[in-house]
């Protein structure tokens, strides 16, 4: 199986193969991703929430933890009915966001209006 | 007297404010928005941060990290200020206080780029609604909550096409293809993993949009494979054009600058000073780069050279030049008895081979083998001191 590395921008082209040898890695993590990939590819998931009270109307949220590929959709349908309150800082955990089992972080500051 | 303006706060500007502050510049850092951040607060996705903070950061939080950190420093910041004027030493800009006339040894100009437009490809067809820049729409989704519309079609594949198929998808929105122009995506490789095959959305290569239907409302856009002839008519109510970005010139007609064909940024010199005297620049108003934390980088050194030059460090240029297989070089000219950095950008895919700069009497000053060179990744090399004074350099791709 052939795949771009895309844990940073060098974008290595990795290859494994039936024994789980990884080529085509210039760094260490690059070996753990594609093993991952062969079997159960992650992704950290990003998207944005509607904000009340807040000097904007979106803040931006990300899992804490990557996620299963194959879950991001099912997950979204949870998140995305929800709606926060500000004020709202860089860090801040939410637990089980929607009832979607995952927790997510804040990744912009929204202030009260 | 400021020793330093900074116009424009996001990714350069904010590096650039930081990394003056610790240089002892007296600086101002005037941003037309009412926040600092510029384009990183509507880029959500993770990514960046990667050199600059060695942690995979999200756009807003990699703008979060140095804002609270110029929160510690002596630099002066003014948002909600829009630039009116600038010449030499000399900026004009308003604000709800009224307009200002600012005095300065050096003005750094960090504006950023803009999207290319439907009119610069000389799009064909008609001009419904549903047409949008990808840029736009990203602003849209992420700033705003709201969709563009329900079937999308993306023409062009750089990072932000690809980014803004991914986002689409995730908002709901069907994503048919992305089509690029041409044989092979300028987007970084990870992206096309990340956004589009992750997604089963179709990568159109060599592909072009040769019209657009629909009256009053987009219909669809007619598809035509470039290398067959064939014709295919693809029904959608979105266009996402995503086909290049552009360093952020038109606002500066008055300065008059030289501008590089290449980069359609301004021709810098080793301290990234513009053609105008005291007037330097940096990040993607300089030259469009791959990722936020190469802006940030190149922030530092522009910062590095208005220091210099300040300080009136004689600086003698030589000329770099593009040769063969390498399409751009910045900075334009090195300074003499210096160490380098150079940023440049080769002209094709290729493996194994080696780039170098020589002089014009053909001795090398600098050697490197590289395993992958691709067009859409720009690579740095630091330069050693040349201490013989030669008329010109040229960096170039050998085998």
């Amino acid at each position: 199986m052939k795949l771009i590395c895309t844990l940073c921008p060098q974008g290595c082209e990795l290859k494994i193969d039936q024994l789980d040898q990884v080529q085509g890695n210039r760094c260490p993590r690059g070996a753990a991703y594609a093993l991952e990939e062969k079997t159960a590819p992650k992704r950290t998931l990003t998207t944005t929430l509607a904000v009340v009270h807040g000097d904007s109307k979106r803040v931006s949220i990300k899992s804490q933890v990557p996620i299963l590929l194959k879950e991001q959709e099912h997950i979204l349908k949870y998140i995305h009915k929800v709606c926060l309150t500000a004020p709202l800082h860089v860090g801040d955990l939410i637990y089980d966001l929607g009832g979607s089992q995952v927790n997510f972080l804040i990744t912009s500051e929204v202030d009260k209006l | 007297m400021y020793d330093l303006v900074i116009i424009g706060g996001g990714p350069a500007g904010l590096t650039a404010a930081l990394e003056a502050n610790k240089n002892n510049l007296k600086t101002l850092l005037i941003e037309r928005d009412h926040r600092l951040g510029g384009i990183l607060h509507q880029c959500i996705h993770n990514g960046f941060g990667i050199k600059e903070f060695e942690e995979e950061l999200t756009g807003p939080e990699y703008a979060h990290r140095l804002i609270e950190e110029l929160k510690n420093t002596d630099v002066e910041v003014w948002t909600g200020t829009l630039m009116r004027s600038v010449r030499t030493g000399y900026i004009e800009c308003v604000n709800t206080d009224g307009i200002h006339e600012i005095k300065a040894k050096a003005i750094l100009m960090c504006l950023g780029c803009r999207e290319r437009t439907a009119g610069e490809i000389a799009m064909l067809g008609e001009r419904p609604s549903g047409v949008f820049m990808a840029g736009a729409v990203q602003k849209m989704i992420n700033l705003e909550g709201i969709l563009p519309g329900k079937r999308a079609i993306i023409y062009g594949s750089g990072d932000i096409g690809l980014i803004m198929a991914r986002r689409l998808v995730l908002s709901g929105v069907q994503v048919d293809a992305v089509i690029e122009i041409a044989k092979s995506s300028p987007g970084l490789p990870r992206n096309i993993q990340q956004c589009l095959v992750d997604y089963n959305i179709p990568l159109l290569l060599h592909h072009g949009i040769t019209n657009i239907l629909g009256q009053g409302e987009l219909a669809g856009v007619e598809v035509k494979n470039l290398t067959t002839g064939e014709i295919v008519n693809y029904p959608c109510d979105t266009l996402l054009l995503s086909v290049g970005l552009k360093p952020l010139t038109e606002h500066l007609s008055e300065l008059n600058l030289d501008i590089n064909l290449r980069s359609k940024g301004p021709v810098v010199d080793s301290n990234y000073m513009s053609s105008v005297d005291g007037i330097f620049f940096c990040g993607n108003n300089l030259h469009v780069h791959d990722i936020a934390d190469e802006v940030s980088e190149e922030a530092r050194l522009a910062i590095k050279g208005i220091t210099s030059w300040i300080k009136n460090t004689p600086s003698t240029e030589t000329p770099l030049l593009e040769g063969d297989g390498i399409s751009l070089v910045i900075p334009n000219s090195l300074g003499l008895s210096t160490s380098s950095s150079v940023y440049f950008r080769v002209t094709s895919f290729s493996r194994g081979k080696t780039v170098l700069v020589k002089d014009e009497k053909n001795r090398v000053i600098f050697k490197r083998r590289y395993p992958v060179l691709r067009p859409s990744q720009g690579e740095r090399v630091e330069l050693p001191q040349f201490l013989d004074p030669v008329n010109s350099l040229i960096m170039e791709v050998i085998d």
